[in-house]
């Protein structure tokens, strides 16, 4: 019955308490949050690519740790709910652990909106809303 | 007055069918007593193992000392050394998993593997993100606490049917959680459906899941990109693991099906590896101790009869076999069915 309750605000989930619902939504119309990287170390990338394309600069990247896209989804919903305690406890995570790599990283929150088959095999987003930019300085 | 005992008639046959313990439910209780005892002990080997090689990756977790956003369990360490804490209760998890496998009759020991490895998982939640991977090991090693305090000592009638009990219960559970996951498929299968939108119940539904894994965390798969190009013969896997899932829990009341329902869902967790590059090891030694080698297993894994017990669409069988009458179920085996784990 908790783990069916609403979590606490800022949270997915009561921990240990779960839902078990995972993978539990297809469709052809994927909505997703995404971490956009456009420059690392004071470099521009040749285009801005997701954090899990930068296998080399980051480990968590190259591990493909899941934990990271739950952190941009919790702070993509802390940009929309403009709950500011949480988007700098998000963001201190993302930018002190995930990119600990590299000593300056730009990047965006965004909303992509796509078909899995067309991302997938052509890299095609159908549109994209970005919700901030940030730096790790 | 006869609504709650028709209620509760009608739940057993729900749940239970044809397959249901019988007139005798506590034939053969010694022999489903020390598979249980057995499969205890294994479940704290493995726990060792397990957390011995769990322990270099929550170490290097936090060695850059992280900003942890503390999960609740970890709140008594706010303010202290990471590092230090986290070793401290990885060890001492392993430790009391190692014991608990020494003396399993010792309820600290028991408990207090349950205890920190509450406080080990709750390491990579402070770091952003549940791991599901442990919530089965958590509730496992939770209910394991309460098994009854004078087993293995001459256990007495009472003793060895509260330790079945108990060990009965971490099967419901675990197959539960089963049942919610498929629950959830099914539900927004049925909405999407309802809508006439395209969903769980299509045929492209676990190519287009794939394909949104592999393009989110930049993987291959051995088995993805194949199936996203001919998703159609994922259809068929797909809507046959919506109702391996959504039935689990009637599982828990049909003996003859531990261990037939413990081999399908390992097959699932190996899938969801070759498929998705999710690995869940400890639900798949989980599901070894606890419906693999279940004590209540009753005749072989697979048999004609077990094809009539199958949840909801064992009647079909059963007509189509020309058997109309109930099916007897033999009491558990004397002799090697039980799939019992050799003797520690």
């Amino acid at each position: 019955m908790v783990a069916l309750m609403p979590p606490p605000a800022g949270s997915s989930e009561t921990y240990p308490f779960f839902n078990w619902s995972l993978f539990s939504h297809s469709s052809d119309s994927v909505t997703d949050a995404l971490a956009i990287i456009h420059s690392i170390d004071g470099k521009p990338l040749a285009e801005p690519v997701s954090f899990y394309d930068l296998p080399e600069e980051f480990a968590a990247a190259g591990a493909r740790d899941a934990r990271f896209m739950k952190l941009v989804d919790k702070l993509a919903h802390a940009i929309n709910t403009k709950d500011d305690a949480q988007i700098q406890s998000s963001r201190d995570l993302i930018e002190q652990h995930f990119m600990r790599e590299a000593s300056s990283v730009e990047y965006e929150i965004a909303i992509a909106r796509f078909h899995p088959f067309e991302r997938y095999k052509e890299g095609k987003l159908r549109s994209v809303e970005v919700l901030g930019r940030y730096s790790k300085k | 007055m006869t609504a709650l005992p028709n209620l509760t008639r009608a739940l057993r046959a729900l749940l239970g069918g044809d397959d249901r313990f019988g007139a005798k439910p506590f034939a053969g209780l010694t022999r489903a007593y020390d598979i249980a005892c057995q499969n205890v002990r294994y479940f704290y080997l493995a726990s060792t193992l397990y957390v011995w090689l769990f322990i270099p990756t929550l170490h290097n977790s936090v060695i850059h000392n992280p900003p942890l956003e503390h999960a609740w369990p970890l709140i008594w360490a706010k303010g202290l050394p990471i590092l230090v804490v986290v070793d401290v209760i990885s060890i001492a998890c392993a430790t009391f998993a190692a014991l608990a496998f020494w003396k399993p009759a010792n309820v600290l020991w028991r408990a207090g593997f349950s205890l920190t490895l509450l406080m080990c998982a709750a390491v990579p939640v402070s770091l952003g993100g549940v791991n599901h991977g442990y919530h089965e090991w958590i509730w496992i090693s939770f209910i394991l606490i309460f098994l009854p305090a004078q087993s293995g000592i001459q256990p007495d009638r009472a003793a060895k049917l509260s330790y079945c009990l108990t060990f009965g219960a971490a099967q419901g559970l675990i197959l539960l959680f089963y049942t919610m996951a498929g629950s959830w498929k099914a539900l927004y299968g049925f909405a999407a459906l309802f809508r006439g939108e395209p969903g769980n119940f299509s045929p492209d539904a676990l190519g287009w899941t794939l394909a949104d894994r592999m393009a989110q965390t930049n993987t291959e798969p051995l088995l993805g990109p194949f199936l996203v190009e001919y998703s159609i013969l994922a259809w068929p896997m797909f809507v046959g693991l919506i109702f391996v899932q959504l039935v689990a829990i009637a599982v828990a009341f049909r003996p003859s099906l531990h261990a037939l329902w413990g081999w399908i869902l390992i097959a699932f967790h190996t899938g969801t590896f070759l498929m998705m590059e999710i690995a869940f090891p400890t639900h798949i030694a989980i599901l070894l101790f606890l419906l693999v080698a279940s004590p209540f297993q009753r005749g072989p894994m697979l048999s004609w009869e077990t094809l009539h017990h199958l949840p909801v669409i064992g009647g079909i069988f059963k007509r189509l076999m020309g058997s109309a009458q109930p099916v007897s179920t033999p009491p558990i085996s004397k002799g090697g069915e039980a799939h019992a784990l050799p003797n520690l």
